[in-house]
C-alpha cells in the first residue's frame, strides 16, 4: 500500500457500511472459492479469512469504487498467502473428496471439478474470475496485478488445457481414468 | 476481414465486446467453420462451468460468514481500544507499560535488538543497505518468504542495512536506517503463526526504546527508536504501508 494514512481505529460508521455493504458480495464470493478450492469447506474457510481481512482494511476501500473487485483482490491476496505457506497448502481433490455441487449431473460435475484442479491455481483464477464471475479482461488484469498480455494467455491455456481434460474424460473415450 | 486475433475470439465468447462487433465476429464465424467449432467449444465449457457452481449462489450462507465485524476481531478491537487507553493513561503517569501479548514481547525484543545493535558505530549491520536488493533477497530467504524493505528516505531516514537475529528458533531480520544527525531506527520483521491480525500499531517502551508493533500476513514487526511517539508512530505507519503487498 503506498497510499499514506493516519492509524485507524476503526469506527462505528466504518462497522456499519462494512455490515451493510458486504451482504450482496457473499454469493459471488462463495461460489468464486469454491471453484478455486474445490472443497466447500475450504472454501468458505477462504471467504472467512477474506472477510476478516476486508473488515481490517475496509477503510482502505474507496466509497464508490467497485467493493467486488477489491473484495476479490483480497481473496486473491489470502489464497496466495494460504497456497504458499507449508503446512497450509490447500489439499487437492483426490484428497479430500466433497460431494458435487447439487443440481447437477454428478459425472459431469466430478470431471469438470477434477479438471480445474488440474489446471495451475494461477491460470484457474483467470479463468474463474472471467466465466463464472464476469469480471471484465481489465479488472482480472488489475485485481492480480498481471499484465493483459499474462491474462489472455492464462485464460487461453486454461481453456485449451481444460478442453483437453474433459474429451479424456467424456463417456465416449475408450481411456480409463488416470487421475 | 482476414483472420482474427485469438484475444478477440475469447473476448466474444466472454461478451466482452460491443454489439457492433459481435456482429462483425458471428458473420466471421459464419465463413470459418473451423474456428466456430473451436468457438462453441468455448461457449460449452463456459456454460458447463456456469453450470456446475451456479447451486452455490442460492445455498444459505452459514451463519460464520455473516458479515458483521467478526467476533474475535471485535474483542480484538475492544482490547486494542482499552490498550491505547491503558497506554496513555500509563504514560502519563511515567509508568512502564506492562506486556501483556505475546506480541508485546515481540516489541520488547525488538528494543532490546535495537539497543544492541543501533549503537555500534563501526559493524551496525551484516549487510549494507547500498545493494538493496541483495539485501532484501538475502532476507527474504533467511525468513522464508518475500521481504520488502520500506525505503524512508523521503523521511530523511536512509537504509544502513540489515542483519539476521534468531527468535524463537527462527530468523527474524533487522533493518536498520540512519537520519542525518546520526538518530538510528530499526525495524525489526519476524515471521510466525498469528491467530489474530494486528493491523493497528501498539507501542511499547523498554529500556528507553519506543517500539511500535503490528502484525499482519504472518509477520510480526516493530519500529523502534529513542524517539518521541508522534513521529515514530508515523515513521511506523509508513513502513507499515510501504512493506505492503497491494490489494
Amino acid at each position: 500500500m503506498n497510499v499514506s494514512r493516519q492509524p485507524v481505529i476503526v469506527g462505528v460508521k466504518h462497522m456499519s457500511a462494512y455490515e451493510s455493504l458486504l451482504p450482496a458480495h457473499l454469493p459471488s464470493l462463495r461460489r468464486y472459492a469454491r471453484a478455486l478450492t474445490g472443497n466447500s469447506t475450504l472454501a468458505d474457510d477462504l471467504v472467512q479469512d477474506t472477510l476478516e481481512r476486508a473488515y481490517v482494511k475496509f477503510h482502505l476501500w474507496q466509497h464508490g469504487s467497485d467493493l467486488r473487485k477489491w473484495l476479490f483482490a483480497i481473496m486473491h491476496n489470502v489464497f496466495i498467502n494460504q497456497i504458499k505457506k507449508p503446512g497450509l497448502t490447500l489439499v487437492s481433490m483426490d484428497d479430500m473428496p466433497d460431494s458435487p455441487v447439487h443440481d447437477v449431473d454428478p459425472i459431469l460435475g466430478v470431471d469438470m471439478d477434477r479438471a480445474l484442479r488440474a489446471l495451475p491455481h494461477d491460470h484457474r483464477e483467470v479463468l474463474l474470475l472471467i466465466v463464472l464471475e464476469g469480471l471484465s479482461y481489465d479488472d482480472v488484469s488489475e485485481l492480480l496485478g498481471i499484465p493483459m498480455g499474462t491474462v489472455m494467455s492464462r485464460l487461453s491455456r486454461a481453456r485449451e488445457r481444460l478442453g483437453k481434460l474433459m474429451a479424456v474424460d467424456a463417456p465416449a473415450s475408450t481411456c480409463t481414468q488416470g487421475g | 476481414m482476414s483472420a482474427l486475433p485469438e484475444y478477440e475470439l475469447h473476448a466474444y465468447v466472454d461478451g466482452q465486446l460491443d454489439a457492433a462487433r459481435v456482429q462483425e465476429i458471428e458473420a466471421w464465424l459464419m465463413d470459418h467453420p473451423e474456428v466456430r467449432r473451436q468457438v462453441h467449444g468455448w461457449q460449452n465449457q463456459n456454460a458447463r462451468l456456469r453450470a456446475q457452481f451456479a447451486g452455490v449462489v442460492s445455498e444459505p450462507v452459514p451463519d460464520r460468514l455473516h458479515p458483521r465485524a467478526p467476533m474475535r476481531l471485535r474483542y480484538a478491537q475492544a482490547a486494542v481500544m482499552a490498550l491505547l487507553l491503558g497506554v496513555g493513561v500509563a504514560l502519563g503517569w511515567g509508568l512502564h507499560v506492562k506486556q501483556v501479548s505475546g506480541l508485546a514481547a515481540l516489541a520488547g525484543y525488538a528494543a532490546e535488538a535495537h539497543r544492541v545493535y543501533a549503537v555500534e558505530s563501526r559493524h551496525p549491520v551484516e549487510v549494507a543497505g547500498s545493494d538493496s536488493a541483495h539485501l532484501a533477497t538475502w532476507l527474504s530467504k533467511r525468513l522464508g518468504r518475500t521481504l520488502r524493505i520500506p525505503l524512508l528516505n523521503d523521511k530523511g531516514f536512509r537504509l544502513v542495512g540489515g542483519r539476521v537475529l534468531p527468535h524463537q528458533g527462527r530468523a527474524a531480520a533487522q533493518l536498520m536506517y540512519q537520519d542525518p544527525a546520526g538518530q538510528r531506527l530499526t525495524l525489526l520483521v519476524t515471521t510466525q503463526d498469528l491467530p489474530v491480525h494486528q493491523e493497528q500499531l501498539k507501542l511499547v517502551v523498554r529500556y528507553g526504546v519506543s517500539s511500535y508493533y503490528w502484525a499482519d500476513d504472518g509477520m510480526a514487526c516493530a519500529v523502534s527508536a529513542a524517539l518521541s511517539e508522534t513521529p515514530l508512530r508515523e515513521l511506523a505507519q509508513l513502513a507499515y504501508d510501504r512493506m505492503e503487498e497491494p490489494g
